[in-house]
Parts: structure tokens; C-alpha cells; sequence
């Protein structure tokens, strides 16, 4: 069952690319749905927030757009990972299909989401008239670095949650919440003591947002930022490989 | 040259909600079949012969022991399993055979086969949820029968559809049997198996013995 790195992505890429067609499948908006809601949350939030704290809309809707835009991509991504093989027992069953490649499948859907809600993000940038510049380019290591971090980390919750099923409704749970720990309605400069900087920066996902999300803005991630996100990708990237390699041949029989 | 070779294999189920308790569906299981062979497999319900085939045609590792496969396994076991019921035949057909590596020619021929073949030409465009159980069927079909291969997996004789597309799926599959180098087929039918197998292996509780004869 397992194979090289080439078919892992290739398998990944054809189911990630179909579930990502499938997104909306009936509805006239077909796919377009996950945007729109998108949209409708940042205008929403966006404006009423804007009022509430007295904060200037053309700073406060961009940061809220970039920031929601990828931690939708980030958060269904832990979620969908960890769920991914209680999903697909169908086509483990049908066909023999590296192990891998079903975490790939969510990343390359949930990528694929960026992108079509990056015109969201254009669009917002546009209007707000965001001075960016060649900053914007630094997304792509960006997303090279969290791409290789949630493929690590879903090659370690995919198996343990297709073994301990109450883990997958726990991570759900966590991964809304994180919604409100992390920066996306709030920004970093609003904390002002020095132990709530420390809980922000300890936690790993605040460095993969800022490496996706500041280019956007036309900032600078900080190395530290980088550092913590690579020695991260690093590190999940030998434990998902780890986890893998002991309960490839026991998934198939965890998820009846 | 295929080849299939089962050395001590054992398939041990974890029970749900149990800790480790496990259900040992097959059991110490050594068994090497190479081409011309065709191996029948006989048993009662619940004593691993699904589990075996699955084993053989490599959807299920051995937890314990190995399996060794060489040559293109044709696996006529859950031939709805992935299908997805949200999109249509035609889409469905695309994918599946992007899965299993074949070409877009293939994937083409596929779709005209289901359209032909298998009567499906008004319905090719429409959601699969929409086709009655036969039209599934059918589709499926296709798909598992649009290329020969070596070795043949198969749990009970496909029978597919009303009388005029059993008579043709019928024939469309004995000459797969006929062209696979190997052929593993489970059933409870004992004349369907002396018919087509030169040797056999009973399971009783996840215990295998191989004969000559049944």
C-alpha cells in the first residue's frame, strides 16, 4: 500500500479536486455557497464590529477578511483531516488507495476553497484600496510551510480519530473555539499584557495564520514567525510519517 | 506472470467500544496461487470468506503475516462501494478511473460502454441517486469490466440486471474468468465451484483447509 510521493499526490489531487466540485452539489450556487457565506460574515461582522469598537472599516474589514478567508481553510482542514478515513471506508473498500493521500484530499479541497475566496479578498482589497506590494509574494512559502504542517498533523489526528471516534466531536469543539484565541476578529496590538502575548505565541497555529495572512496585508511575518512555523512543518511532518507508518495496515479496520 | 502468496496471514478485527478485544476473522492463513490457478472458496456465512477476498485482492492487510500480489488485481467485490450517489454516471465514471490510474481513452470507452452496454445513455448525465438498483449495478459494471486482469476476485457469480442484460453481462464475464491468469471466487454454490476451480479451500471460523475436490 505504500507508494511514492508522486501517486500519494496524484490520488490526492483527483479526490481533493472532485470533493472540491462537489462542494454545494444541487443548489443553483453550487460551490459558490462557501464564498458567499464568507462574504456575508465579513460584511456582518465586519460592519458591526467596525461600529461597536469604534474601529476604522477600511483597517479592521480587510484584517477580518484575510484572517477569516484562511482560518476557514486552516480549521476545516483539522477538522476534515481527522474525520477523513470515517468518510472515506468507501473507497478504501473499492480501491487500494495509499493512506496518505486521503489527508492530501482535504488540503487540495480546502485549497482550492483559498483560492476561489481569494477574489473575496480582492476584492476587499480593492475597495479598501490595500497598498500592497511585492510583500504579497511571501505567501507562497507561506502556504508551502502550512501545507506541509497540516499534512503532518492530519496523518497524526486522521488515524487516531478513525481509532477513538469521541476525539473527532473534542477536535471540533477546540478548533471553534481557536476561532475566538486566535487574531481574526481581534488584532495583537489590542493585548496589552505580556502573559496573553505568551499564550498567543505559544500557540503554533497563530504562526501559520500570520505567515499566510500578513503578506496579504502587505506586512512582513516576523522571523520568529517563520521559525516557529518551519521547525513546526519539520517536526509534524516525522511525527505524521511516524503515526503513519505504525497504523497504515489497522485503518481500514477502524473505521467499520 | 500473476502471482498471489499468503504467508501465516491473520485479520484480527478491533470490536467497537471495546478497548483491544479483537474478533479474529481469519486465522494463520498460507496460501500461494500463481497462474492457471483457480481457487474456490467455500464456507458458511461469518467465516471469512469476504474477508479473504478482500485480503487477496489487497483492500485489507493482514494484521498479522503478510500478502504478496503481483499482476493487476480485478476485483468484482463492493462494486458500489465510492461510487457517489450526488454527481452523475458520467462524472462518476471519470473519476473512478482516475482513481485506478486509467487512461482518459479508457475512462471515454467507459462511458460509451454504460451508455451502450449497459442501456444507460439517457441516464449517464443524471445524479446517480436518481438510478434505480439495477442502473447502479450496471454501472458499476462497466467500470469493473472495462479492463481484463490477471487475477479475478469474486464473491458469488455477478448476476446484474433483467434477463436480455444478464444474458450479455453473463457472457462478458466468463470471458474475463477465461482470460484471468488467477481466479479466487467465493460462493455457496458447490456446482458453480467444481465447475470452475481446480482447487479449493474451506473456512470454518476463520480457519482455512485447501483440497483438491470438493
Amino acid at each position: 500500500m505504500k507508494k511514492s510521493i508522486t501517486e500519494i499526490l496524484r490520488l490526492g489531487w483527483a479526490m481533493g479536486s472532485h470533493d472540491f466540485r462537489l462542494l454545494g452539489v444541487g443548489t443553483k450556487m453550487g460551490r459558490l455557497w462557501p464564498t458567499i457565506g464568507l462574504a456575508l460574515r465579513i460584511v456582518m461582522v465586519g460592519l458591526i464590529f467596525a461600529l461597536l469598537f469604534g474601529l476604522p472599516s477600511s483597517d479592521y474589514i480587510p484584517w477580518l477578511a484575510t484572517g477569516w478567508a484562511i482560518w476557514g481553510m486552516m480549521g476545516s482542514i483539522i477538522t476534515d483531516t481527522s474525520n477523513t478515513y470515517n468518510q472515506s471506508r468507501g473507497l478504501m473498500l473499492a480501491i487500494n488507495i495509499p493512506r496518505e493521500s486521503f489527508v492530501v484530499k482535504v488540503i487540495v479541497r480546502e485549497a482550492l476553497l483559498l483560492v476561489q475566496n481569494s477574489i473575496l479578498v480582492l476584492g476587499v482589497a480593492l475597495l479598501f484600496q490595500l497598498e500592497v506590494g511585492f510583500e504579497v509574494l511571501l505567501i507562497v512559502p507561506g502556504l508551502f510551510l502550512s501545507a506541509i504542517f497540516f499534512y503532518g498533523l492530519g496523518m497524526i489526528l486522521g488515524p487516531i480519530v478513525a481509532r477513538s471516534r469521541d476525539l473527532g466531536p473534542l477536535i471540533s469543539s477546540v478548533i471553534g473555539v481557536m476561532f475566538f484565541v486566535l487574531p481574526i476578529m481581534w488584532k495583537p496590538e489590542s493585548i496589552e499584557s505580556e502573559l496573553a502575548h505568551l499564550i498567543l505565541g505559544l500557540n503554533p497555529l497563530y504562526h501559520y495564520l500570520q505567515i499566510v495572512r500578513l503578506p496579504l496585508l502587505g506586512e512582513v511575518p516576523t522571523n520568529l514567525n517563520y521559525l516557529l512555523a518551519a521547525v513546526g512543518a519539520i517536526v509534524f511532518l516525522i511525527a505524521g510519517n511516524l503515526v503513519m507508518k505504525i497504523t497504515r495496515n489497522k485503518i481500514i479496520y477502524w473505521t467499520h | 506472470m500473476s502471482e498471489v502468496k499468503l504467508a501465516n496471514a491473520w485479520v484480527e478485527f478491533p470490536l467497537a467500544n471495546q478497548g483491544s478485544t479483537t474478533f479474529t476473522a481469519l486465522r494463520d492463513i498460507s496460501l500461494e496461487l500463481s497462474s492457471g490457478d483457480r481457487l474456490g472458496i467455500l464456507g458458511p456465512n461469518g467465516s471469512g470468506k469476504t474477508t479473504l477476498l478482500r485480503v487477496v485482492s489487497g483492500i485489507y492487510p493482514p494484521t498479522k503475516g503478510t500478502v504478496q500480489i503481483v499482476g493487476s488485481i480485478g476485483s468484482m467485490l463492493d462494486l458500489q462501494a465510492g461510487i457517489s450517489g450526488k454527481v452523475s454516471g458520467r462524472e462518476n465514471i471519470v473519476f473512478r478511473s482516475k482513481l485506478l490510474g486509467r487512461s482518459k481513452q479508457l475512462a471515454k470507452e467507459t462511458i460509451e460502454d454504460a451508455c451502450e452496454f449497459g442501456g444507460l445513455a439517457e441516464f449517464i448525465d443524471q445524479p446517480v441517486d436518481s438510478y434505480s438498483s439495477g442502473m447502479k449495478m450496471r454501472l458499476a459494471f462497466s467500470i469493473a469490466t472495462a479492463v481484463p486482469s490477471q487475477i479475478l476476485v469474486m464473491d458469488e457469480w455477478l448476476s446484474v440486471g433483467d434477463d436480455s442484460y444478464q444474458a450479455k453481462a453473463r457472457e462478458r464475464l466468463e470471458g474475463l474468468v477465461r482470460n484471468a491468469e488467477i481466479l479466487v471466487i467465493a460462493s455457496h454454490n458447490k456446482t458453480l465451484l467444481s465447475s470452475l476451480c481446480n482447487n479449493f479451500l474451506t473456512l470454518s471460523r476463520g480457519t482455512a483447509s485447501l483440497s483438491d475436490s470438493i
